[in-house]
């Protein structure tokens, strides 16, 4: 008896170290695989042993951050965490994601947006507002439309869920006090955020869900389509329109509309309690006039980016360059560039029939990351001021790239080398440096 | 040979821990007065110092007092100072409490101690991970601002929330190092029993890092004089031991006062104090002590004593602060927690009874096994979690 017992003890030491070295085992046998989390996180990389890095005391932090972040069955424990946090104390383990009355959810970003904390000034809004007029303004005289897009945000959109730990007394926010100025100056401004908070009222199908940053695809579908028939009367132009005569109604998530549960990895994801409306969209019209869209925006956008049908009203040229840091083409066909800053500005917008500038009340307010100031620099010639020598610098190494993976172009520099009796390189560096300061009205 | 090994080892200790201190107090004074300072490279602390320096100074005065033999293997010597569980951060374990262990570990080289050593290490585990992060995270964001920006109520928050992660913090580390060394087969001895339930100071420092305790009554205090001296030299010697032991603990002056402040209480409560408060009933004792202590703490955590002093201003006279009370549902659940298990606990028989299986036992039956292994198998998962689950903070989508 006293021998079995003692083999039972062994057995349950025995079981207790494999449950320690299974994660290794698994691991290296490539056992169980599991999901991987999502949201988007640096990967931490594996930098491998070096005696700098020994020297340095970078080895080890650096190796147990790669091998925490790599162990196996680690994002089944880290969802376990999440459910259990998300029990006990109602909380997200999101960056900046804050959970609302009934499990409404929120970046907290548009709750501050909203309640004014965030607010800059009303030196820098006014600046910003005018900025934006001169644009829109020298635009239309080029016969282009500066669209000026306050994209809504879920915090003005559901105000009476935002939880009491949140909740403070309101205060004049980016969006009110810029909506007074752009009134004061003329500035047009296309408010959806006002919309939707209308809309709100009459609408059957869910502009917001409980679980999403963005608009849904209805609403997206709804903007979309009040966005081109805005544009028909700007441009007196027949545009496409987006038709839907049916929808889908279900309680399961599709594309963005519950981006912030997705993140969030629980082991029991949330359930709508309301039904989505997934719009059967259609497109009216033939051959109609497709404007050449630049747009400037935030994630919102790529609701519209990726909706098919709004696309196709585009035309192939349009860009979206998200964040002002991203190039998204409308019509991908082997456009080299994906950086902003490789870009020609200018010619980007003067090529441009609409340049639209989407922001909403979370993100950086109406400079649309610098686009706004750059731009305004630009065509009144002075950005060639701000330029830094490292923007300068990459610009020019872009040029020189172009100029030895295009066999005319180099050719025609060799022989003007030649000609100036002068090494390709230095013709090369000057030709790329006039290009750039071109660009900058740079003199 | 004692005195060059005392010396030696006691050298070692204050040139790495204290030449900085030393060095930048001398200059501040030489600065005052007008006189050039001295030049000096500021040393790299080694780690674990402090506690394999008592271990080393224990093994020579043990021999010397022949409490015990020497060992006679260089190697059993180095397993001794350097066996890893209790390296670091202790417990210290004077040579003539392991010396035997070394050499031969059959007594305590069973299934039970085993699996006995293994929940220990997953309660000290949890005790860290689970309990001590979470308050030292609130103490850390309460940090983030000035004392002079604190409310009164947010800087006794901070206070309490330290005085329980330092409890959590440093019992989780000696439960780990025990049960890690009762699975080698090593009896290590116990350095926390429940102080936060003490009636004294003079009670809580026998339940309190009850290894350095030791360390000091037996290699200081005792041959400073201890009992048997006068009275006015006894509390003399019980305060300067005291000071020693703030100093040992960090080269600051916050830690001298620490050690002080501790000492003072010691002498008091012998004089006259101890005795009000054997007649006052448990809780209200109790009570004083934990008062008495986490005061102390401030001093200890907060580097400047110019800090520490308006911290506590911030605490004893009443201020809105421009940083008002705030606290999240998760710091207040594992704050209640944790009062729970540092205090209520004594009070409670089943949970007494409960730790004494882990603690105090040398076997268990195989039904207890079962109920310990579940525990520890759904603490060792919540720890790892918890682990986990720190690093992954992502964002929704990729920002610029």
């Amino acid at each position: 008896m006293k021998t079995r017992k003692r083999e039972y003890k062994r057995f349950l030491l025995i079981g207790l170290l494999a449950l320690l070295v299974f994660p290794l085992i698994n691991k290296s046998l490539n056992g169980i695989e599991v999901d991987p989390l999502k949201g988007a996180q640096k990967e931490a990389l594996d930098t491998g042993f070096t005696s700098e890095g020994w020297i340095g005391g970078l080895f080890q932090p650096k190796r147990e951050e790669f091998l925490g972040s790599t162990f196996s069955l680690r994002p089944s424990v880290i969802r376990m965490n999440n459910q259990l946090r998300f029990w006990l104390y109602k909380e997200a383990k999101i960056r900046n994601v804050v959970v609302g009355k009934e499990n409404y959810l929120y970046e907290s970003g548009y709750i501050s947006g909203y309640q004014g904390e965030t607010y800059i000034g009303d030196d820098l809004i006014k600046s910003r507002a005018y900025k934006l007029n001169y644009l829109q303004d020298t635009l239309a005289k080029l016969g282009k439309q500066l669209i000026v897009l306050l994209e809504p945000g879920k915090a003005s959109f559901y105000p009476e869920y935002i939880p009491d730990d949140f909740k403070k007394p309101l205060k004049k926010s980016n969006y009110s006090a810029f909506l007074g100025y752009a009134k004061e100056l003329g500035l047009e401004v296309t408010d959806f955020n006002k919309w939707f908070v209308q809309l709100k009222k009459t609408e059957k199908y869910p502009l917001y869900t409980k679980f999403g940053i963005h608009w849904t695809e209805y609403g997206a579908t709804l903007a979309a389509d009040s966005l081109m028939r805005y544009l028909e009367v700007k441009r007196n132009q027949d545009l496409h329109n987006i038709r839907f005569d049916q929808v889908v109604l279900t309680t399961e998530c599709r594309g963005t509309d519950c981006d912030i549960e997705t993140a969030m990895n629980l082991v029991y994801p949330l359930k709508l309690d309301k039904r989505n409306a997934y719009p059967i969209r259609k497109l009216t019209g033939e051959n109609l006039y497709r404007p050449n869209m630049l747009a400037i925006a935030d994630s919102y956008f790529w609701t519209l980016f990726n909706m098919q049908e709004f696309q196709k009203s585009m035309s192939d040229n349009s860009q979206f360059w998200y964040y002002n840091k991203e190039v998204n083409y409308f019509n991908w066909h082997g456009q080299e560039i994906h950086d902003v800053r490789m870009m020609n500005w200018k010619e980007t917008v003067l090529s441009s029939d609409v340049v639209l500038v989407g922001v909403t009340e979370c993100n950086d307010w109406v400079t649309s990351w610098g686009f706004i100031d750059d731009m305004y620099d630009i065509l009144n010639g002075v950005y060639g001021q701000r330029i830094t020598p490292e923007l300068r610098g990459m610009k020019i190494d872009w040029y020189l790239n172009k100029m030895r993976n295009q066999p005319e172009w180099l050719q025609a520099l060799q022989e003007k080398a030649k000609g100036m009796n002068q090494p390709l390189d230095s013709v090369m560096r000057w030709d790329a440096g006039y290009l750039v300061d071109q660009e900058f009205n740079i003199k | 040979m004692l005195l060059l090994s005392v010396t030696v080892n006691l050298g070692l200790l204050v040139y790495f821990k204290y030449s900085n201190f030393f060095v930048e107090n001398i200059n501040a004074v030489l600065s005052s007065v007008g006189v050039g300072e001295i030049p000096w490279v500021k040393l790299v602390l080694p780690i674990g110092i402090s506690f394999y320096t008592f271990e080393t100074l224990t093994y020579v005065v043990d021999v010397y007092r022949r409490v015990h033999k020497p060992l006679k293997n260089f190697w059993d010597y180095q397993l001794y100072i350097i066996l890893f569980p209790k390296l670091i951060a202790g417990p210290i374990i004077r040579y003539h409490e392991i010396s035997d262990q070394i050499t031969n570990r059959d007594k305590y080289d069973t299934i039970d101690d085993k699996l006995l050593g293994f929940y220990r290490f997953i309660i000290g585990l949890a005790k860290k991970v689970l309990l001590a992060n979470v308050m030292g995270q609130y103490v850390a964001d309460i940090d983030y601002f000035k004392a002079e920006q604190l409310s009164s109520g947010l800087a006794w928050a901070g206070a309490l929330a330290y005085t329980l992660q330092i409890y959590f913090d440093f019992s989780g580390y000696s439960d780990m190092a025990i049960g890690i060394g009762r699975m080698l087969g090593f009896k290590f001895p116990e350095n926390f029993n429940n102080p936060y339930t003490s009636s004294s100071i003079t009670e809580f420092w026998r339940r309190w890092h009850i290894t350095l305790g030791s360390w000091m009554r037996n290699y200081l205090y005792i041959p400073l004089g201890g009992n048997k001296v006068s009275a006015g030299r006894m509390y003399f010697n019980l305060w300067l031991v005291f000071l020693a032991s703030g100093l040992w603990h960090g080269a600051s002056w916050s830690f001298i006062v620490w050690g002080a402040y501790h000492g003072t209480f010691l002498v008091i409560e012998r004089l006259f104090l101890g005795k009000w408060l054997e007649k006052l009933p448990g809780v209200v004792s109790n009570l004083y002590c934990f008062f008495i202590v986490l005061i102390g703490w401030v001093f200890f955590r907060i580097e400047t004593l110019s800090e520490a002093m308006t911290y506590l201003h911030r605490m004893f006279v009443w201020n809105a602060g421009v940083k008002d009370f705030y606290a999240s549902r998760e710091t207040i659940f594992i704050g209640v927690l944790c009062i729970f298990f540092a205090v209520i606990i004594r009070y409670n028989k089943v949970m007494r009874s409960v730790g004494h299986s882990i603690y105090d036992s040398a076997t268990l039956s195989f039904r207890k096994h079962l109920a310990w292994t579940s525990i520890g198998v759904v603490l060792f998962v919540l720890s790892i979690a918890s682990i986990a689950g720190s690093s992954f903070n992502p964002f929704i989508y990729f920002r610029f």
